[in-house]
């Protein structure tokens, strides 16, 4: 009877939708013929010479019902051209449905009321490992044999394909690729203050220290280093001292928790130096983002580690009153004697597009998609159209100046927006940054750690990870904050060690082994 | 009186309440079925009748947990603290102003103490933390120029309750004294005239007329806010509490957000939400039963 | 000797209340100040009483959004219609509680505090809601509401106190319950009905959960909804930088966060001081007595 009243409903909603995108059609009746005519003439690239796999015929005439997310920065819009776009090359077109809210919140109630849109916004990888395996999401391997370009693109990137399959060895969203690099996280220094005092960054912690006491006996009142997020901010610098803030696979292949490791340890003893000598804020470990863009912007503090595109964003704000206001770029400094200098790898972008296993359009759709894993499509939807929103001058694309900056490119255009791409030319973007940025994205291409890959947990592994592991999680914070204030001894660490152990931290460490080994050895062919 | 007379007598009254027990069975009774939940390991794909049964799993996940005694201690101890201050304050609050004079004056304090009750914790949380900061905090920069030194608050576990205690009553003090400003309204002016004819003062008029006069809204709330002594709101305390003062800070929901919000175990939550539950409701009932016997106000 | 202690408490009072004004009102003051001021200053953290480099910039952006005057009709309607709707059906149910010769009042009032701990959670909610229908109506913001347990027994206990004298003056001229309470209580009650009236306003007015399950259409959407979400822009990923998504989350201004908090704010901040009118000593008695 439920049931009945739910496939009733599912029915209703499918007519409804029909029937409201005939109604759209009406309008964009007039205009689709005269723009597929324009693409089909234009010289997109000669066609005699491109594989059959980069032709763009339209693959479809539906449109696909859509649940996704709307940035506030660049909220959704239905007129976009990218929409236009991926209509003339692929004839898809999209219903979209906002959520009132947060995704996360709309997905529960969505897939908690049992009828789903076509294709659903998947905001982190969990969530559609999760629901995929519940049987709500379709396999995309399924479909490769439609795929052929997605099969091209699982070859040039296999290591992103995997990480992004389930336990089960299926894969349950779209991949992305490219669009991690503004996820990078950075060091950034005040680089006119330096020169002024005639100091010059750091290589190694201990350089580090010493000019953060030099600052510091020049500014008093000053705390030379800054970042914020509190114990969350761990990571970035445990990777200068080539461990990590959580399991991970190290260069002997081994799975390891780094916050037991010996390194750690030395990390968290510079911590704790910095912490008494005043050279980071006494409340490092709450500091509000507002506290911690006060202290950079009036110079109270001169070197932080955060997101790599604040570059431009304090430069911008504060050169209007202070010309000289340089933050830069800064090689991450090494922890350990004659250690490497890396930076965290965080370049990636892990939310994407799901299809419903329920939808009736699946072969429709996964043929729209494999347009997106094409050379074409990667730069259709990261630079958009020749002459409309690119040039080309000595064969390199630069994105017209009608752009300020990449938000706003986002926001007039809807590229690289939700749903719009899977598979970006960074580029596109880099082409709009400062100098100063542009600098410092070629520069931290060299201190690249190795890609962490996650692994992916059956929903059992992944109840015991969430309960045995958080207590674990919160163990490692509350003890490793007391170690950097002081409230506990160096001395103390192997009391920390041997607390770990009671706590399951052998058998948590063995289900990410397992895990990333299944994941391994499963074949994308 | 048998029922049919009593029936006869009470059913317009009956009538009256049946839209309000209509609502109870629509929107509280019908969807109780949820609680199945948590003897179950809930798919929200699957729905509630189609997930797996897990028995007490949950339960017995939650009563072997290393920190148990720690999170119901935590979460006892700030709910008390919060009870006895926080039930006071606005009481406290209603009857200065109720003795303030000075027409305009209280109108406007009655108006500007329930400001904060607007702001959301979020933003409450982050003026709390910078206000207290030992890098620029206003009370730190206090204390700095009295010569105590700076303190770091937010650091120090055993501050963590009366931070929370204090900036619960500063944003909800105003907001719940609205409710005995409203009470004090019934009270008799001319018992206020005869007890002053008597010679009483204002100490003595305190005690045996305003007091009395809103005690029953007072048991009331009481009793109210003893059931709800445990279930303290996560996201206050989340955003108050880090890793240096998980020692005071980690109560019940904050471990239901880490542990099962989180990562969307719903299960696990309406384990601990079922037992959160049960014990309140042991308390409500305790109280309720106090009261009767002690003051003969009570809510059943 | 009487007179001057009575002098001494005055002053204590007046210092107490005082630094109560102080306290509460400062930070509203403080986001007054640094939503009117220029983004360099409040950058700098220079803001703290008045504004700096004055503009109106941060309003203009809130406001020009087109969905906000749209958005603030539907808040009033709901809040206007949801409160009309939640004083009658909590006022007839408290009352009926409230007389001793209630049928099974006892039972019924233990039935509604067990919901106040026990409930079936917000996805069987939603789902009840979904299958009666009125999701994307106004009765989804106005019903499931309707009723707070809370309000309704701090009501309950009001009428309780009402002298019996008073109704049995309605009976003898032959009024029914009904009567008795439309005719004698409710007009002896504003001062409470003003204040639940002000506790369900204010519910509905920031009610951003219900909006969230029960709406589809952007054009219901209430205030809170397109408020909050222009503020997540900064919210996404702010709390963990290793979240991966939070690189192109953009840094939400101080000055703007503030105006949002003070556009959705303010109209529901002006309902309290004519609520104050109804806090008039002395109204039942002279009843009583007449």
């Amino acid at each position: 009877m439920r049931k009945k009243s739910i496939w009733l409903m599912g029915l209703l909603a499918l007519v409804l939708v029909f029937s409201g995108c005939s109604k759209n059609n009406n309008g964009s009746a007039a205009t689709s013929p005269a723009a597929s005519g324009a693409a089909s003439t234009a010289p997109v690239s000669s066609s005699a010479s491109a594989s059959a796999a980069e032709t763009s015929a339209k693959v479809t005439d539906k449109t696909f019902t859509m649940l996704t997310d709307s940035n506030p920065s660049w909220p959704y819009s239905k007129d976009w051209p990218v929409w236009k776009w991926i209509e003339e090359k692929t004839g898809a077109k999209f219903d979209v449905q906002l959520p009132s809210g947060t995704l996360y919140d709309a997905l529960n109630l969505t897939f908690a009321s049992g009828t789903l849109p076509d294709l659903i916004f998947m905001p982190d990888r969990t969530q559609a490992m999760k629901y995929g395996q519940q049987g709500a999401l379709a396999n995309i391997l399924d479909y490769k044999d439609k795929m052929p370009n997605f099969q091209k693109w699982m070859e040039q990137y296999p290591d992103v394909a995997k990480s992004f399959l389930a336990a089960d060895g299926k894969m349950y969203m779209l991949p992305t690729e490219g669009f991690g690099e503004t996820n990078r996280v950075v060091w950034m220094y005040r680089e006119d203050i330096f020169k002024k005092n005639n100091l010059t960054p750091p290589k190694t912690y201990d350089e580090l220290y010493d000019v953060a006491k030099k600052l510091k006996a020049l500014y008093p009142d000053s705390y030379p280093i800054v970042f914020r997020n509190g114990m969350n901010a761990m990571i970035n610098f445990a990777s200068n001292f080539e461990t990590n803030a959580a399991y991970y696979k190290n260069d002997a292949g081994d799975v390891k928790f780094g916050p037991s490791e010996d390194n750690y340890k030395t990390m968290v003893g510079y911590m704790n130096k910095f912490y008494k000598e005043k050279l980071i804020p006494a409340d490092w470990l709450t500091l509000q983002t507002k506290q911690w863009q006060d202290l950079l912007s009036t110079s109270q503090s001169f070197i932080t580690v955060d997101y790599i595109g604040r570059i431009d964003f304090f430069n911008a704000a504060l050169r209007q009153e202070n010309p000289e206001f340089t933050m830069a770029f800064m090689p991450p400094p090494a922890g350990l004697p004659g250690g490497k200098q890396q930076n965290p790898y965080t370049q990636i972008v892990e939310n994407n597009l799901a299809i419903a296993a329920s939808s009736k359009n699946i072969d429709d759709i996964v043929k729209v998609f494999d347009y997106y894993y094409s050379e074409e499509g990667r730069t259709l939807l990261s630079w958009g159209k020749e002459g409309e929103t690119y040039t080309i001058e000595n064969g390199q694309k630069k994105i017209k100046p009608d752009y300020a900056d990449s938000s706003d490119l986002r926001k007039k255009t809807g590229l690289a927006t939700n749903g719009t791409y899977t598979w970006i030319d960074y580029d596109a973007h880099l082409s709009l940054a400062s100098k100063e940025l542009k600098y410092a994205y070629e520069e931290a291409r060299n201190y690249d750690s190795k890609f962490n890959p996650k692994p992916s947990f059956t929903d059992s592994e992944y109840e015991t990870i969430t309960i045995a592991g958080a207590a674990i999680d919160k163990y490692r914070d509350e003890q490793i904050s007391k170690f950097i204030l002081g409230s506990q001894s160096m001395g103390d660490w192997s009391k920390y060690i041997d607390g770990l152990g009671k706590l399951d931290l052998p058998k948590v460490t063995d289900l990410y082994k397992t895990a990333l080994e299944r994941t391994a050895q499963i074949s994308l062919k | 009186m048998t029922l049919r007379t009593k029936w006869s007598k009470g059913k317009i009254l009956f009538a009256m309440f049946i839209p309000c027990l209509l609502y109870y069975l629509i929107f509280k009774y019908l969807p109780i079925f949820g609680i199945v939940v948590a003897f179950k390991n809930y798919s929200l794909y699957r729905g509630v009748w189609a997930s797996d049964w897990v028995g007490l799993k949950y339960f017995r996940l939650f009563f072997s947990g290393d920190d148990l005694w720690l999170l119901l201690r935590n979460t006892f101890l700030l709910g008390f603290y919060n009870l006895v201050f926080g039930f006071a304050a606005p009481i406290v609050l209603a009857l200065l102003l109720n003795e303030m004079r000075l027409r305009v004056f209280k109108r406007f304090v009655q108006t500007v103490s329930y400001l904060p009750h607007f702001i959301s914790n979020v933003v409450v949380a982050s003026m709390v933390i910078v206000f207290l900061s030992p890098t620029g905090g206003l009370l730190n920069r206090m204390l700095e120029s009295l010569g105590i030194g700076s303190v770091n608050f937010m650091a120090d576990p055993s501050w963590f309750r009366s931070i929370y205690v204090l900036s619960e009553i500063w944003q909800h003090v105003g907001w719940e004294s609205i409710i005995y400003l409203a009470a004090l309204t019934a009270i008799d002016p001319a018992l206020y005239e005869a007890a002053g004819i008597d010679g009483a003062n204002r100490w003595q008029k305190i005690r045996s007329i305003t007091l009395p006069g809103i005690s029953p809204t007072i048991i009331i709330l009481f009793i109210l806010k003893v059931g709800s002594m445990i279930e303290i709101g996560f996201e206050k305390v989340y955003l108050l509490s880090n890793p240096a003062t998980y020692a005071s800070a980690d109560i019940l929901s904050t471990y239901v957000y880490r542990t099962a919000m989180v990562n969307g175990n719903f299960s696990y939550g309406a384990a601990i939400d079922l037992f959160t539950a049960v014990v309140s409701f042991v308390f409500i009932y305790s109280a309720n039963l106090l009261s009767r016997r002690i003051t003969g106000n009570s809510l059943w | 000797m009487n007179e001057k202690k009575i002098s001494v408490f005055s002053i204590v009072n007046l210092l107490l209340l005082t630094a109560v004004a102080l306290a509460t009102l400062y930070p509203f003051i403080y986001m007054v100040a640094v939503s009117l001021s220029g983004s360099n200053y409040v950058l700098k953290g220079m803001v703290s009483w008045f504004p700096r480099g004055f503009n109106l910039d941060m309003y203009k952006l809130v406001l020009q959004d087109p969905r906000i005057m749209h958005a603030y009709v539907n808040t009033i309607v709901y809040a206007s219609a949801g409160t009309l709707v939640a004083l009658v059906v909590t006022g007839l149910g408290a009352y009926a509680l409230s007389k001793p010769e209630m049928l099974f009042g006892r039972g019924f009032t233990v039935l509604i505090v067990i919901t106040m701990f026990f409930s079936g959670g917000m996805i069987p909610t939603f789902l009840v809601v979904k299958e009666m229908g009125i999701m994307d109506t106004l009765w989804a913001m106005v019903l499931p509401g309707a009723v707070s347990t809370w309000n309704l027994l701090i009501m309950r206990t009001f009428f309780a106190g009402i002298p019996r004298e008073l109704e049995e003056s309605g009976k003898l001229d032959g009024l029914s319950d009904l009567g008795i309470f439309a005719r004698i209580v409710v007009p002896l009650s504003g001062a409470i009905f003003a204040t639940i009236g002000l506790f369900y306003a204010v519910g509905l007015w920031n009610n951003f959960l219900n909006p969230l399950l029960y709406l589809r259409d952007p054009d219901l959407f209430p205030l809170q909804v397109i408020l909050r979400n222009l503020l997540l822009a900064g919210q996404a990923g702010a709390g963990d930088l290793t979240a991966a998504k939070g690189g192109d989350s953009v840094i939400v201004e101080e000055s703007y966060k503030f105006a949002v908090i003070l556009v959705s704010t303010l109209p529901i901040l002006c309902v309290y001081p004519f609520v104050q009118r109804f806090f008039v000593r002395g109204v039942m008695i002279g009843a009583v007595k007449g």
